[in-house]
């Protein structure tokens, strides 16, 4: 097991509730102590996906983790809460492939939702995109010609009414106000879901679509290797660099461009190298997000200081459209670190790099000479599941 | 042999290909132009608008030039693709024109059925409904440009180029599935040094009238093969956006696709 995969799984455990089968929403780490805040609906989502990171992590045979079993804790005690479209996609990729009881009614719910195309309509990038990553996942483990129709469909969707073929960018939402602008999150969940859509029904199509979105994301990434927040679809050009989040870093932009490397798209090894290392201190403001001494912990983001972030972004974005240019990086001190955490971070940490065996400069954390982590050796006394680390 | 020829659009349905596919269709033998109809569908003025924002202004463009003659900065295939209308020639061969709002509609299935054709040929470009493709005895013939089963879908000529895979026209009998009927011929189409989209297209259309005139020869002769295709053995293609077709623009420009096709190679 990576000492990356060893740290964030640690971390993920002091971000875990037992008795509420919850991963956090949010956890600070000050003066030695975590301090987490469970609050819905972000704990719900976060929760599935820490859970796709620990399925693939123990799927890899990095560590030992009763997904299955969480799942059942989890729809019990939260199911009838998740009413979000992406949430479900997202479930029901996990239960699918885990061949979880649960995947047939879930992906009876989905399918419902590809049969309503002015409800699909409404929904936004990343929950679209999330359910074709479910209907995929189901498709190709349970065999069913409903489920590859399904699957087809909602493809079929996306990319007539999601994706800008003029800039290969895609939209996030359809509505008129939104629909200029996209966030790298949504990005990367659309790039994801055509990757994996592709290799499970070897479609060529969605393949050149995967291969040319990431190309073009290539050409974006910035001098220290950081990946703007925000684009404008319809003129391809950044209208707001901030905030750089370290999830997209070290593990999110990995859900694209590991794949990508995989399928030989140029320059995405170097951009995964210059992707990690901003971690590192090689960033717009020198500082280290990623820490391991004492304890491992990975700041949130590096953003614009000041109130009101949200709507001075858009109106930011809005002026640089009317002016068709692209936003420059902001002055030093104009910038801070969130230093924060949110689970999904060291879910999708998990999920991205368990099958990895490349990159070992950042896999290993050779680039944190101080690293001393502290490794849990037993099982949490409380958690309703099991969970050991193999040694590997 | 009874025969529906299927179009679409009849106001801008003036290629040469068409043309010469009719004049050389009535010039067969075993062919009786009382036993030959021409189908419209998609007639009414919204069709043409819709047409024209499916394609794009700049296909549009490219497509009313090549029809109207327009002068090319170099002589091109295309220069001669501007045909008659082809219900006006049709006229003049003797051949009856039906109009409809849609294939699908009752009227066109009636008359259809009426007429009980042993086959249809679609050279409309367009989806044919499968209540129509239950009406032939043998099926409507259809040409893709591109190779099938490999490169279904729509936009197969930018595809075939942009992929760099050699260019082909294949005929099918249609399926309701898209690109996914029986394939029944497949023809290599030469691409030369220098040639531009519009070239290449001339040269599937002529290539896709000669396909469709030498099925309808094995037809009555009894010696049609039918490949029928599997779904994995290809990927649909969808309408490329401006970002792939500037692509494709520039393959050509550099010349730079790695299928072209010499003047002695015997590919005609």
């Amino acid at each position: 097991m990576s000492k990356l995969i060893q740290a964030s799984f640690s971390l993920l455990q002091k971000m875990y509730d037992p008795k509420r089968a919850l991963f956090s929403y949010k956890t600070d780490w000050r003066d030695g102590k975590y301090t987490s805040d469970f609050s819905y609906p972000h704990s719900l989502r976060y929760t599935i996906n820490v859970l796709a990171g620990l399925q693939r992590a123990q799927e890899h045979r990095h560590l030992h983790w009763d997904v299955d079993g969480h799942l059942n804790t989890f729809l019990r005690l939260h199911g009838q809460h998740i009413a979000n479209a992406g949430d479900k996609g997202l479930l029901l990729y996990v239960a699918a492939h885990g061949r979880s009881q649960h995947q047939h009614p879930i992906f009876a719910e989905v399918r419902d939702l590809v049969r309503q195309p002015e409800r699909l309509r409404r929904l936004n990038l990343q929950e679209v995109s999330w359910m074709l990553s479910g209907l995929t996942e189901y498709a190709v483990t349970s065999q069913k010609p409903e489920a590859v129709k399904a699957a087809e469909d909602l493809f079929r969707f996306i990319d007539k009414d999601f994706l800008n073929k003029d800039t290969m960018l895609p939209f996030h939402e359809l509505s008129f106000w939104r629909k200029p602008f996209t966030p790298f999150g949504g990005i990367v969940y659309f790039l994801k879901a055509l990757a994996e859509y592709s290799a499970a029904f070897n479609n060529k199509y969605a393949e050149v679509i995967f291969k040319e979105g990431v190309g073009k994301m290539l050409q974006f990434q910035g001098p220290t290797g950081e990946w703007p927040w925000f684009y404008n679809v319809f003129d391809s050009k950044v209208v707001d660099w901030y905030p750089v989040y370290s999830v997209h870093q070290d593990s999110m932009a990995m859900l694209f461009l590991l794949p990508a490397l995989d399928l030989q798209v140029s320059g995405a090894s170097r951009a995964i190298e210059k992707s990690y290392r901003w971690l590192f201190g090689n960033n717009q403001l020198g500082e280290p997000m990623m820490v391991t001494s004492p304890e491992f912990f990975i700041y949130r983001c590096i953003h614009r200081r000041g109130a009101l972030e949200r709507p001075k972004r858009f109106g930011r974005s809005v002026l640089l459209s009317l002016a068709q240019k692209s936003a420059g990086l902001a002055h030093n001190r104009q910038l801070e670190i969130i230093k924060h955490g949110r689970s999904y971070h060291p879910g999708w940490i998990l999920y991205a790099w368990s099958p990895r065996k490349d990159f070992t400069e950042f896999t290993n954390l050779r680039m944190s000479p101080e690293l001393k982590m502290s490794v849990p050796t037993s099982v949490p006394t409380q958690s309703p599941v099991q969970s050991q680390y193999l040694e590997v | 042999m009874r025969i529906a020829i299927l179009s679409s659009l009849p106001w801008l349905d003036m290629h040469s290909y068409k043309n010469c596919f009719l004049e050389e269709l009535v010039k067969k033998p075993w062919a009786q132009r009382s036993d030959i109809v021409l189908v419209y569908g998609r007639t009414k003025l919204s069709d043409y608008l819709q047409q024209a924002r499916r394609f794009g202004i700049a296909d549009g463009l490219m497509k009313l030039r090549s029809l109207t003659g327009a002068r090319s900065p170099r002589p091109a295939v295309s220069q001669n693709r501007k045909g008659k209308r082809l219900p006006l020639l049709a006229a003049e061969l003797g051949i009856a024109t039906h109009f409809f709002d849609r294939l699908s509609a009752p009227e066109c299935l009636s008359f259809l059925k009426a007429f009980r054709p042993d086959v249809m040929c679609n050279l409309s470009g367009q989806y044919i409904p499968s209540r129509v493709l239950a009406i032939p005895r043998y099926g409507v013939f259809s040409a893709h440009y591109s190779f099938l089963p490999e490169l279904r879908g729509g936009d197969t000529v930018r595809w075939s180029i942009f992929l760099d895979r050699p260019l082909f026209v294949c005929h099918m009998a249609l399926a309701p599935e898209m690109d996914m009927g029986d394939i029944l011929r497949t023809k290599r189409v030469p691409v030369a040094r220098g040639d531009r989209l519009e070239d290449i297209y001339c040269r599937c259309q002529m290539a896709s009238a000669e396909g469709h005139l030498r099925l309808l020869d094995d037809l009555e002769a009894g010696r049609i093969t039918r490949i029928p295709q599997r779904k994995e053995q290809g990927s649909l293609f969808y309408m490329m956006g401006r970002y792939l077709k500037s692509k494709v623009d520039q393959v050509l420009r550099e010349n730079r696709y790695s299928h072209y096709v010499e003047a002695d190679s015997g590919i005609v």
